[in-house]
């Protein structure tokens, strides 16, 4: 399994460049002050990307907090469990609690949650699934606050407007967006939905070459091989329906 | 959800399935309290309207209560407010919608709302029948999805060809069998078929 650890710079394809990191970490506050309220040690949040048949899914770390080096920290925990957290991420909503050597959901059913408190939790994660996009965790590390079913619904409320924030600016750093016309948008549409060339160029009124141009430019622009590719991303971004 | 409503301070609630379903049906409604020509007629046409949004739209909207206001056509029962709160949220596999009714005067809290969305996610969780991975993925096998993610990547018959280790025929045959499952008349059309449907 591949592994980025700590670096935003190498989420090359999910629409990052070296300007975004500022914008990402506005989002530093928050995520302390849910370390605060949760009585942590430290905290870390996660962006993922999805398991497909030609990708091994992917958890990379969007934000993380300084913490002791020698206690179980960010990498640690990537490093342990980040196969077992992308399977639950699209399994289950229920928070998870981790420590070195086990991670495992903090209880089966929302209204029976009752953790017994015991000194080894070391931390616990908050899988958030927006939908296509904007999937991750928000870890805390240390956690010395009681586990109630209050305390976790308040930060799990929290870890997902975190995500939607993040989503957003990621979306908005997207060149691709502003720059594409109505005109390619609207070829793109009918291509993905089923249209050839001729019969999009019948139904826009325009000639086979326009649309093909169009089309042409739209997949430079999303910055695709071919215009399959470029559907696949359209659709993806939010371009398309 | 007695619960759950009592703590949103709703009247009914109705819970719907939107990422399969097909236009119109009832089928996609899991749960409800409603009055039932309201399912019928307001309830369906909230689930449509959310269910053709664009998926970026869906992300920003998930766990995020919005207020809609029901129209004149459709006859609510005299004490409750028309204002309804519709609060999509995501568990395992499944995308739903929780749409609550309320009495009339009520002031709600947003965050209160919100806390509902997570709640709901942590109950429907519950219940694995109804958040299973939808069954029209399940048509396609494992190398045909394989090929298709690869088109998706932009790659063409001869380069899957190398990438995978078999011949460009039987990666043709693939794709066509795609197409015939998928009803795709091209393969944009079949590409644009598997990302909308998560397959990809």
């Amino acid at each position: 399994m591949a592994l980025v650890g700590g670096n935003i710079g190498d989420y090359t394809n999910g629409g990052w460049s070296l300007n975004d990191i500022g914008s990402v970490s506005d989002l530093y506050p928050k995520a302390a002050a849910m370390q605060r309220l949760a009585g942590a040690e430290s905290f870390a949040v996660f962006s993922a990307k999805a398991q497909t048949a030609i990708n091994p899914g992917l958890l990379s770390v969007l934000l993380e907090s300084p913490h002791h080096s020698g206690t179980f920290g960010v990498s640690d925990l990537a490093a342990a469990h980040s196969t077992a957290m992308l399977t639950h991420l699209w399994r289950s909503p229920m928070p998870l609690r981790f420590d070195a050597m086990s991670v495992e959901p903090i209880s089966s059913g929302y209204w029976e949650l009752e953790v017994p408190r015991s000194k080894n939790i070391s931390g616990i994660a908050f899988p958030v699934q927006l939908g296509a996009m904007g999937n991750g965790y928000t870890a805390f590390f240390g956690v010395t606050a009681e586990i109630t079913p209050d305390f976790c619904i308040d930060l799990h409320r929290k870890s997902v407007s975190l995500m939607r924030e993040a989503l957003k600016l990621e979306h908005t750093s997207i060149p691709a967006l502003d720059t594409l016309s109505e005109r390619e948008i609207e070829c793109l549409q009918l291509v993905g939905d089923g249209l050839k060339s001729e019969a999009i160029g019948a139904s826009l009124g325009l000639s086979v070459h326009t649309v093909n141009a169009y089309l042409g430019s739209a997949t430079t622009k999303l910055d695709a091989v071919n215009r399959i590719q470029a559907i696949a991303k359209a659709i993806r971004l939010g371009l398309i329906s | 959800m007695d619960l759950i409503c009592e703590y949103a301070g709703a009247k009914h609630f109705l819970i719907a399935r939107y990422d399969q379903h097909s236009d119109a049906q009832l089928d996609c409604v899991l749960s409800s309290d409603w009055p039932f020509d309201l399912v019928r007629s307001l309830g369906v046409s909230l689930v449509n309207s959310h269910a053709r949004r664009s998926e970026f739209g869906r992300c920003l909207a998930a766990f995020e209560p919005v207020f809609i206001e029901a129209e004149e056509t459709y006859k609510m029962p005299a004490s409750l407010a028309r204002r309804i709160c519709l609060i999509p949220f995501n568990s395992g596999e499944a995308r739903l919608l929780l749409l609550l009714i309320f009495e009339d005067g009520l002031f709600l809290s947003n965050d209160r709302l919100r806390d509902v969305a997570v709640a709901m996610a942590y109950h429907a969780a519950n219940f694995p029948d109804f958040v299973a991975r939808s069954d029209r993925v399940a048509d396609l096998t494992d190398r045909e999805i394989e090929c298709l993610s690869w088109i998706g990547e932009g790659k063409t018959s001869d380069e899957m060809a190398m990438i995978i280790g078999i011949s460009r025929n039987t990666i043709n045959n693939y794709i066509t069998s795609i197409m015939n499952k998928t009803g795709a008349k091209t393969r944009s059309e079949a590409v644009a078929f598997g990302v909308r449907n998560q397959i990809i």
